[in-house]
């Protein structure tokens, strides 16, 4: 299917696992950088080249009917735990943070249906620049939604 | 079955005598006298020891040990175990209220119920720069913790706008990065430095706003 870069003014979603999850009076408030960061080749996975999301305004309804329904598709695909969170951001928010850095983020629609047809991509994330990952942390994904509030 | 992965064990193990410098130029705080130190040194030293031949995921060169004859609460178990012992024989130098907060949080995030099966375990080693970095700097503000994804524990602390995260690595290595706002310009800073140039490197940042120093 072809991929189409997703408005600057739409949102993505990115799952976020406990372990990665930044907490205030045990309140998911933020995520630690290395939440954004590409992950290394294991044994029984290749290496990240971009970062995984979906794109939120791909579903129908407010705020919380998309949280609900990107939740239930990223369940589909993923093992999503109670302490697990989603992590939000404005798409021109990811940009500017990465021109700030000077690196072009590109935020693509990269459906793969039937599991993931709001499945979005990341790319032009480097690893080895720590302030863009933690400016992606601190100001991109500016909101951080743990998943079992979410209902 | 087990399967373990190529992993470089490290080649000291950490020590705390007075005589001898902590870090470089750094010595045991006057108040852990010699033979409070000599303790400290000898537990610290078992426990590594023990840590080294335990079931544990242990990141020595970013490439995890992996063994997987356990099950994963199990697993969890042991290092959770772990770096509560290791805590505990240092209590005195801790104060009561912040241990418990401490193993609050560590049952909290170490918790089989909301780790996910390929997540990595904590690493001893990792903790044991955790520990250095209290013992140093004496932080009064509890961070939130985390696990990276090669084993290390993550510390972070928000205020405001302003955050400071830390990647403590074994061998009293610190990763950290920080957005700092001063009037309102947001600045940036990350590096990866020794544990005893730390607070020299944050100082410009006034970290007191993370960790509300204590004396």
């Amino acid at each position: 299917l072809a991929t189409n870069p997703i408005d600057d003014k739409h949102h993505v979603a990115r799952h976020v696992r406990a372990r990665l999850v930044l907490r205030q009076n045990g309140k998911a408030v933020a995520c630690f950088p290395q939440a954004f960061e590409l992950r290394p080749a294991t044994p029984t996975r290749e290496a990240e080249t971009y970062l995984s999301a979906s794109w939120f305004e791909f579903f129908d309804g407010d705020w919380e009917a998309r949280l609900k329904a990107t939740l239930a598709e990223i369940s589909g695909y993923l093992s999503v735990k109670p302490k697990d969170a989603l992590a939000i951001a404005n798409v021109g928010n990811i940009k500017e943070v990465g021109a700030n850095r000077g690196a072009k983020l590109r935020v693509l629609h990269e459906p793969d249906p039937p599991l993931m047809p709001a499945y979005a991509a990341i790319r032009g994330v480097r690893s080895d620049d720590a302030e863009l990952i933690e400016l992606l942390a601190a100001e991109a994904f500016a909101e951080t939604v743990e998943v079992s509030s979410i209902k | 079955m087990i399967t373990e992965f190529h992993y470089h064990r490290r080649d000291k193990i950490s020590a705390l005598d007075p005589e001898r410098p902590l870090f470089s130029g750094i010595y045991v705080p006057s108040r852990a006298d010699s033979s409070t130190a000599r303790d400290l040194s000898s537990t610290l030293e078992g426990m590594l020891r023990w840590a080294d031949t335990t079931v544990l995921s242990r990141v020595g060169s970013g490439q995890p040990r992996v063994q997987t004859s356990k099950p994963l609460p199990e697993r969890l178990y042991d290092a959770l175990a772990t770096v509560k012992v290791m805590t505990s024989k240092i209590s005195m130098h801790l104060d009561r209220n912040w241990r418990s907060r401490l193993f609050r949080r560590l049952d909290e995030l170490l918790n089989p119920e909301e780790w996910h099966e390929d997540d990595p375990i904590l690493s001893a080693s990792s903790f044991e720069t955790y520990l250095r970095f209290v013992l140093l700097v004496r932080p009064t503000r509890d961070a939130s913790l985390g696990v990276s994804n090669t084993g290390n524990l993550l510390a972070g602390w928000i205020d405001g706008r302003n955050r400071l995260t830390m990647e403590l690595q074994p061998g009293d290595m610190v990763r950290w990065v920080l957005v700092r706002y001063v009037d309102d310009e947001r600045e940036t800073a990350a590096a990866q430095i020794g544990l005893t140039r730390l607070m020299q490197v944050l100082a410009p940042y006034q970290p007191e706003c993370w960790l509300s120093l204590g004396d």
